[in-house]
């Protein structure tokens, strides 16, 4: 089976008490396969983080179906959802969201905690750190980083599962023209490794043939 | 990546957090156990403090003893002679005696070269009405010391009389009163009175003694022999400071038998009885002091009690509440963490575990440390030694197992409602509003 994510008529609506309903989804469909890269362009506020979300088990649609690695994680309990994500699904954060108090490797290992690992995931960690190029600085706290690094280190925490679709929010709308290549490049890599990228970005320049665009919560491409 | 490594990292991180929620862990066990210990320690001191007391008593009673002893023996020892046909009941009962005896027996005694004898007083007594004030008196005739021969140094060169007799003989003519007949007639030396139908001169009055001498009237023996009819006739020899160390009434009473074999001898009563009342009074106010100090101690470690009673859970409930305040705002500030981790796959349980073993952590720590500062503290407030054999015994080891439940208990129940908060928080929420 090829296809990693299916997105099938997924609607989502956000209701907040006192305010009207803001329609963030619309009847959104979508299907990323092993090899795939696929960039969803919006405006700020047009549903990209939310499709982002739903794709990748955090947030329960309204209405239609999303299926990750052949599995409908909204079927599944909580602790199921998480071991789906902890397996099949890495997340690269625009703001990397590393733990101010663990140095870069702890912060890499991070995703064992999930306790999905049977062999010892140090010394793939380590070797994630050395292809982005911090080998050196494996004790370093993230606030000895400069930003370009630390994005990198989220990265290679997103890939230390070696999971099969990698959802990025954003992940070079912080970096300088150098670091945002570099971080484009391990994507590809990933994608052409056999894995699927979703890439959710406001940033035309990333602008790739095979992309969506998501205007007020309605996908086209 | 171990949980135990994630919590430590952080503990590290947020250390000033941490050392506040162990701050007030450590005073709420500290308030915990110190206030038993406390009181442990009251009370362990109490006994310390009674059994030097008593120890003390003990040895001030004995050395009363001995001064009462050495006392006794420089003044000598002194003994009642009286007639055997005498009733020792009777002469209890009405306070002399009653049975008389020749003159002649103390001038035997005198003579006898009797070793132990130093002094002899011979009386007559007898309970009469004091016609003239209708008043009961024990009248008491005697003609003064009766010389011991071979007590020369005593006696005046020509051998009839002491140089210093330790009771005047009362010339003929005069009284001495004892105090209640005093009082009761409004006599002072120097009166004069009238006693059955003779003017007599009060020559002095005895102080209270609290027995039968009270009602005594002392004259010159040869008058009241007159006036009794008794001519020659005596009932009592008054033997004093007689010289004994060891077995005084026995060896007294062989050597007085040895002369006048028609005899009694005993101690007198008062004496031993001041003795032993002296003796008793002693220890009766030492007695009186330490239950003094047992109950002021007894009332110190009731007031401990109900202010540690107080105290105590007060303490341990502002603990909680400030721990619980903690939590949340070690909560608070990893809400974005606790997304990320829910993100990239981490599930409810360990998460919860991160939060419930930090406070564990910070339980057992905080149950260590509170566990010595609850035993000094204690110890501490009654001025105990911390380095002494008595603290080392104040010290129950199976509170500690108590404390090692109880404060990682008291932490996780406070860390409980913060962390199922962070759970139930919607990751997809976290990481939008990040």
């Amino acid at each position: 089976m090829t296809e990693v994510l299916q997105i099938e008529n997924v609607t989502k609506a956000y209701r907040r008490r006192g305010r009207e309903t803001v329609t963030a989804l619309r009847d959104v469909s979508m299907r990323l396969e092993r090899g795939d890269l696929r960039y969803v362009y919006g405006p700020s506020g047009s549903g990209k983080s939310t499709l982002l979300l739903c794709a990748g088990g955090l947030l329960r649609p309204d209405r239609g179906v999303v299926t990750v690695a052949g599995r409908n994680p909204y079927a599944l309990t909580s602790e199921a959802r998480s071991q789906l994500r902890a397996r099949h699904v890495g997340f690269v954060f625009q703001q990397f969201h590393l733990m101010p108090y663990l140095n870069i490797l702890d912060n890499v290992l991070a995703p064992t905690l999930a306790g999905v690992n049977t062999v010892d995931p140090r010394p793939r960690a380590k070797e994630l750190i050395e292809r982005f190029g911090l080998g050196s600085r494996l004790d370093h706290p993230p606030s000895e980083l400069s930003i370009g690094e630390r994005q990198r280190v989220a990265l290679a925490r997103a890939l230390l599962q070696q999971p099969q679709l990698l959802l990025a929010d954003e992940p070079t709308g912080n970096l300088d023209d150098d670091n945002g290549r570099l971080v484009m490049d391990a994507l590809r890599e990933f994608a052409q490794a056999g894995g699927a990228v979703m890439v959710v970005t406001h940033d035309r320049g990333l602008r790739a043939s095979d992309s969506f665009h998501l205007v007020d919560g309605v996908l086209t491409t | 990546m171990s949980l135990w490594r994630l919590i430590f990292q952080e503990i590290l991180y947020r250390k000033i957090g941490f050392l506040l929620g162990l701050l007030s862990v450590v005073a709420a066990m500290t308030a915990w156990i110190g206030a038993p210990v406390l009181l442990r320690a009251h009370n362990r001191q109490t006994d310390i403090i009674m059994t030097e007391r008593a120890r003390a008593t003990q040895e001030e009673m004995h050395r009363m003893e001995d001064d009462y002893r050495l006392i006794m023996r420089d003044l000598g020892y002194n003994v009642m002679i009286v007639s055997e046909d005498q009733d020792l009941s009777r002469l209890r009962s009405l306070g002399h005696p009653e049975v008389t005896m020749p003159f002649e027996y103390v001038e035997r005694l005198g003579t006898g070269g009797i070793e132990t004898l130093n002094h002899l007083l011979p009386v007559l007594q007898e309970r009469v009405q004091w016609p003239e004030h209708d008043l009961e008196i024990i009248l008491s005739g005697t003609p003064g010391q009766i010389p011991v021969s071979h007590r020369l140094r005593f006696l005046t060169p020509d051998g009839s009389a002491y140089r210093n007799p330790i009771m005047e003989s009362i010339p003929k003519g005069e009284l001495v009163l004892g105090h209640n007949v005093a009082q009761r007639l409004g006599l002072n030396a120097g009166d004069e009175t009238v006693l059955m139908g003779d003017i007599f001169r009060i020559r002095a009055v005895n102080r209270a003694e609290g027995t039968s001498d009270d009602i005594a009237v002392w004259c010159h023996l040869d008058w009241m022999q007159q006036q009794l009819d008794m001519p020659g006739r005596i009932n009592l020899i008054l033997a004093l400071e007689c010289i004994c160390e060891a077995d005084a009434l026995g060896r007294i009473t062989a050597d007085v038998n040895r002369i006048l074999p028609e005899v009694q001898v005993m101690e007198f009563s008062s004496l031993v009885k001041a003795r032993a009342l002296a003796r008793n009074r002693a220890a009766d106010a030492h007695r009186t002091a330490m239950d003094a100090e047992r109950e002021h101690r007894r009332e110190v470690a009731e007031a401990y009690r109900r202010f540690t009673s107080i105290m105590s859970p007060l303490i341990v409930l502002v603990a909680a509440a400030w721990l619980v305040f903690l939590f949340l705002g070690n909560v608070r500030e990893r809400t974005m963490e606790i997304g990320v981790l829910r993100a990239i796959g981490v599930g409810e349980h360990t998460i919860l575990c991160v939060f419930l073993f930090k406070s564990l952590i910070m339980g057992l720590i905080g149950a260590l440390l509170g566990f010595f500062a609850g035993h000094a503290l204690g110890a501490w407030w009654v001025e105990m030694n911390l380095f002494s054999r008595e603290f080392v015994d104040l010290i129950h080891f199976r509170t500690l197992w108590i404390a090692l439940v109880a404060a990682p208990a008291l932490c996780m129940l406070a860390a409980w409602f913060p962390a199922v908060r962070a759970i139930r928080r919607d990751p997809a929420r976290i990481l939008c509003e990040g």
